[in-house]
């Protein structure tokens, strides 16, 4: 099933990639399509200028030969390859007083599709399918062979609709299913362009509801479980120069209901004078809500004398649970022949443990609703990300060799000081039409 | 509270002041349409997944945080 469902979809580029070139012959695109059927000769005599009634009424009757207005501008396909090794002390695949294993492999087929209604209407769908190898309960497999592999699909739509030359709005939507979780997503989004688009200021907001099975570490199901989130993000993009771009971005998020992972565990050793085995497996617990907040920077610098880009990212976060986050970023992309260019990124991510990280705990909790958790993604660590990728862009290659479509190739290798490494191999495909 | 207040106030006086500063016409915007200034999308979209299940800070880019996967991250 999976090898058919990544065949699909690059099937589906493979048609992409060949199919438009007869197709793109009769559509019912303007401009250059046109011309191209009529191209003009030295003895044509330039046409009469048109009046404006009829320039309307000739734009009408284009438009209504064009189908109805429906038309893809742009397809992208990728599949994403993860191999991630490493220990937490969450995960009961090792000893029952240590770290157990996190290892997993996870392959992910993406499809982008930017579905152009009208003028003023486009739609950008985004597919995502995701299938983990020992789900992401490794852990809970190493008690109940219930997750060998856990697969999930995701549909999100963003539909924008440009009301002027200043102001856009759309919103947001989709959902996303996998085995023990349903989560659907809604939120408006307004666009505001400003100065010649030289400045573009976006508000928007998103509800996310799931629903989700109560799995616990002993492997059981008892039941099902909810949580909401919303979250509002402010963002402000603004062109500098000619060669440079700056965005900045505030997010603000809410969360409330089930914010644990029910199959994440917490060593517990016994308490003294009591006749409770030595050590057992107790599961981690959060606090109802949670609210967090981030702060991220963007500037992107391109040298046109060595056909380079420099790009930087600056990221801050903090939350109630007393996680202050720094992340930044370098990438840089070099070209070495006009339609040929490489990018090397570096990625850097430090973090404390949250308020309730414990590696261990001694006795039963005092309250079912203590917090804890050791999980190894809320402790205290560094993160180094080293990347690397090849783009081809066929735009901009010899005549021979030119066309609408780009390839990528890239490979990450992402490490962290509590012993976990993940590598992702990525392979993409994008044709504009 | 008023810390957040203050940020929205700062960002915002600094987006005014700034965008006044320079207008960069369509016609000279030619290296920022280059390939290597756009991002892309579905790679981004492969970091992100990993970043936001494997590490506790995620959302300010303009994508909600938290929800849409089965980790409590």
């Amino acid at each position: 099933m999976f090898a058919a469902l990544i065949a699909f979809a690059w099937a589906s580029a493979a048609f992409a990639m060949f199919a438009p070139r007869a197709a793109r012959a009769d559509d019912g695109a303007l401009g250059p399509r046109v011309a191209a059927s009529n191209p003009p000769t030295a003895t044509d005599a330039p046409p009469p200028l048109p009046s404006q009634e009829n320039a309307t009424a000739d734009l009408d009757a284009l438009r209504e030969d064009d189908g109805g207005g429906f038309r893809v501008e742009r397809v992208d396909f990728a599949t994403a390859f993860f191999y991630q090794s490493g220990h937490g002390l969450q995960s009961q695949a090792g000893p029952i007083d240590g770290r157990g294993s996190e290892r997993a492999w996870i392959i992910e087929p993406m499809a982008l599709m930017r579905l152009r209604q009208s003028d003023e209407v486009v739609h950008d769908i985004v597919f995502t399918a995701d299938i983990v190898s020992a789900a992401s309960p490794d852990s809970l497999d190493a008690v109940a062979h219930a997750s060998e592999y856990n697969e999930s699909f995701t549909g999100e739509v963003t539909t924008t609709i440009q009301t002027s030359k200043e102001f856009s709005f759309g919103a947001r939507y989709g959902a996303h299913a996998e085995e023990p979780l349903r989560s659907v997503t809604a939120g408006p989004i307004l666009t505001f362009h400003l100065f010649d688009d030289n400045t573009v200021f976006t508000a928007s907001a998103t509800v996310i509801a799931d629903g989700f099975d109560d799995l616990r570490i002993d492997g059981h199901d008892r039941g099902f479980l909810s949580r909401t989130t919303f979250s509002g993000n402010f963002a402000w993009s603004q062109i500098l120069s000619a060669t440079t771009l700056f965005s900045l971005s505030l997010g603000v998020t809410e969360q409330w209901g089930t914010l644990q992972q029910t199959w994440n565990s917490v060593i517990q050793y016994r308490a003294p004078n009591t006749d409770a085995p030595s050590v057992i497996r107790t599961g981690e617990k959060f606090p109802v809500t949670r609210n967090r907040n981030a702060l991220e920077a963007h500037l992107a610098q391109h040298i046109p004398a060595t056909h380079t880009t420099v790009k930087g990212r600056y990221r801050f976060y903090f939350d109630e649970n007393d996680v202050m986050a720094h992340t930044t970023e370098v990438e840089v992309d070099q070209y070495i022949v006009p339609w040929l260019f490489l990018t090397a990124r570096y990625r850097f991510h430090v973090q404390p443990a949250n308020d309730f990280w414990v590696p261990y705990i001694v006795g039963p909790p005092k309250t079912a609703e203590e917090p804890r958790t050791s999980d190894s993604d809320l402790e205290a660590f560094t993160a180094r990300e080293l990347g690397f990728k090849l783009n081809l862009v066929r735009e901009k290659a010899p005549a021979a060799f030119r066309d609408a479509d780009s390839f990528t190739l890239g490979f990450t290798h992402y490490f962290r000081s509590n012993d976990l490494t993940v590598d992702m191999v990525i392979a993409g495909y994008g044709r504009s039409f | 509270m008023l810390t957040r207040a203050l940020t929205g106030l700062v960002v915002l006086v600094l987006a005014v002041t700034a965008s006044g500063c320079v207008v960069v016409p369509q016609n000279r915007r030619r290296y920022l349409a280059d390939p290597t200034m756009n991002p892309d999308i579905l790679e981004d979209k492969a970091r992100d997944k990993l970043h936001t299940s494997r590490e506790a800070a995620s959302g300010g880019n303009g994508q909600p945080a938290g929800g849409g996967c089965g980790c409590g991250n």
